[in-house]
């Protein structure tokens, strides 16, 4: 990250940025700090609060006012190919339950997302992803035999495999049990960090948002409520605001912040 | 993902191992094919004179060693019906594993979805308005007609499925509606028009390979290619959408674009196939399946192998309309539908087990 303001064309900044479903405004004014590539940043808040709405529009699939800016590009004026090379897009729902193998899932948005490619490139690329990933065994099974976590990890596969600049992950855990949360969220924070990538990701997960991402974003009412390092913004008014509990904020034996819930609020 | 690339030695890479996969499944094309291949022979032996297999092979490759009549029967008469099963059959195949994909719906088909019925209500308006004069042949005039209204249906069924973000089984309903619709605008068709041109629709109705010729086989034959390579170019993302919309739009495929000219295309695939042989109903349902089962449906494999299962299929079919009642030959669309219904019954009771 030491090099990173050299590289002040390969940052991220929202300015004014409004996004609506048929004039049904979700995400209104939002104005975004430049991101900085190496960083991970947790979208957090409650439900239907817009986080999804945010990843949809970063990833180009939304209309949107105002801009956005990535790559010293907007967003708007990149063509399709320019966006496929430096974004991808992990969607909340998972992938089908069919008869493809897991490789070949993979496989296929290697060959319908990055072109160029030679096949030995994308075999490369994916014998490291599954093994990054810890689910080699996986390879050769097909979707519609695997658990609904399985599939989460294989449609992360078809994301992180094709190297972007920007990961936006909606909610890349929440079909997963707690070793797998972890491995994952490690594997991310690892590859953002290698890559000097930039990742966003949706969460609902305050501990593990807290543990493992560089920023938190925190949106209410379709605005930004805060966005800064975990400790500065993760607070219990925060918190009230945002989701409407009483909670707080303490260290764990080994020293780690952890949120503890109290009630909700009336 | 700069990790290194640390492959156990003991353990073969996972390339490898999927190119175990690739080569299984190429073997089971060329079986397929081989199949196809020796119907295609059977289909050709099979008729009131009956031939040897190696007649029709020798006729085939050496037409020259045999006497003239049994040359005629191979050439002129069997060789077209064969070869008009296998590439109609192939047609509905292809057309029906890429109607599969895009409206991820395996209950679809151009026949349960009424694009079949809509390619036969085209062809019978021609036939009933006695376009004739129009100065084109009947040969072109037909698939071209049967191709717009087939495209109609298809784009209807699209509209549906988009606007209200229909489940299989609602699309499949308004198919089957439309299937309805359409079939009763052809009976009233059937009930205004002269004997001569009622004779030629309901000869439509029944699917029937018998007026088959070589040059409608290579209209046939044709279309087949250029859809088939237009397949290719897309099969990726075919192979893509599969893992799921949201999915496919995040690798950045035009979903909506890729529906439409698949549509079309199956438009096309229907209208032409159908044009020369009547509703034939179920190959484009059971192929796809039968290919999935065996191939997977990596498109790679899947579309071919869905194409040359209907051959197969359709060519099975041809023949059983020689053998099934000696001396008589029953209209192919009336065998399809024999087999086809029992299949399609069992398809959905496998899909409601499921869910």
């Amino acid at each position: 990250m030491s090099n990173s303001h050299d590289h002040n064309t390969m940052n991220l900044s929202l300015n004014n940025v409004n996004v609506g479903y048929k004039r049904k405004p979700v995400i209104t004014n939002i104005n975004l700090p430049t991101v900085i590539p190496g960083s991970l940043v947790a979208v957090i808040g409650s439900n239907a609060v817009g986080k999804s709405t945010l990843l949809k529009s970063l990833a180009g699939q939304l209309k949107y006012e105002g801009d956005i800016l990535f790559h010293g590009h907007s967003l708007s004026a990149m063509t399709h190919r320019q966006r496929m090379e430096r974004i991808g897009y992990l969607p909340q729902t998972l992938p089908q339950a069919t008869t493809l193998i897991a490789y070949e899932l993979v496989y296929s948005a290697c060959r319908a997302g990055c072109e160029q490619l030679t096949n030995s490139e994308v075999e490369e690329r994916i014998e490291a992803i599954f093994e990054r990933l810890g689910i080699r065994d996986l390879a050769l099974m097909k979707m519609q035999e695997m658990s609904g976590g399985q599939r989460q990890m294989i449609g992360l596969a078809q994301v992180l495999v094709r190297q972007t600049n920007l990961l936006l992950l909606d909610e890349p855990t929440s079909a997963l049990d707690l070793h797998w949360q972890l491995n994952v969220l490690q594997t991310i924070r690892e590859e953002t960090h290698a890559n000097n990538a930039i990742a966003f990701v949706a969460s609902h997960d305050l501990n593990l948002s807290l543990r493992f991402c560089d920023q938190l974003l925190i949106l209410a009412n379709g605005k930004v409520l805060a966005m800064g390092s975990p400790e500065q913004v993760l607070t219990p008014e925060n918190l009230r605001n945002a989701y409407g509990i009483e909670g707080r904020i303490e260290s764990c034996s080994k020293g780690f912040p952890i949120v503890l819930t109290d009630r909700a609020c009336a | 993902m700069n990790t290194a690339i640390n492959i156990n030695s003991e353990t073969s890479s996972l390339a490898s191992l999927y190119r175990g996969f690739v080569f299984k499944r190429q073997l089971l094309l060329l079986l397929l094919l081989l199949a196809v291949a020796l119907c295609f022979l059977f289909d050709i032996s099979n008729g009131p004179a009956n031939l040897s297999l190696w007649q029709v092979i020798k006729g085939l490759f050496n037409p020259d060693s045999l006497a003239s009549s049994t040359r005629v029967i191979i050439w002129d008469v069997r060789m077209p019906y064969a070869l008009m099963a296998v590439v109609v059959g192939a047609c509905l195949g292809l057309g029906g594993a890429e109607m599969q994909t895009v409206l991820n719906n395996p209950l679809a088909s151009p026949f349960t979805l009424g694009v079949g019925s809509a390619a036969t209500l085209g062809a019978s308006v021609v036939i009933a308005l006695d376009l004739s004069g129009l100065g084109i042949s009947y040969t072109y005039l037909l698939p071209l007609s049967a191709f717009v209204f087939a495209s109609g249906a298809s784009l209807l069924i699209l509209m549906l499925s988009r606007s209200l973000g229909a489940s299989a089984q609602t699309v499949l309903l308004f198919g089957i509606a439309l299937m309805f619709g359409l079939n009763a605008i052809v009976g009233l068709l059937q009930f205004i028009v002269d004997a001569g041109a009622l004779q030629q629709i309901v000869f439509w109705t029944m699917g029937s390979l018998a007026r088959a010729s070589m040059e409608k086989v290579a209209i046939v034959g044709c279309i087949f290619v250029l859809c088939f390579i237009f397949s290719i170019k897309q099969i990726w993302s075919l192979t893509a959408l599969r893992s799921g919309e949201q999915q496919a739009l995040s690798l950045g495929i035009n979903v909506e674009r890729l529906r439409l000219t698949v549509l079309l295309r199956v438009s096309l695939l229907t209208a032409v196939a159908l044009a020369f042989v009547g509703e034939i109903g179920f190959i484009g349902l059971i192929g796809p399946h039968i290919a999935r089962m065996l191939l997977g449906e990596d498109h790679r494999f899947f579309l071919p192998g869905s194409a040359i299962a209907g051959a197969l299929l359709l060519s099975l079919s041809s023949i059983a309309t020689k053998t099934l009642l000696p001396g008589v030959i029953i209209p192919v669309g009336i065998v399809t539908a024999l087999v086809g219904i029992p299949l399609f019954i069992s398809l959905i009771f496998r899909r409601a087990h499921e869910q």
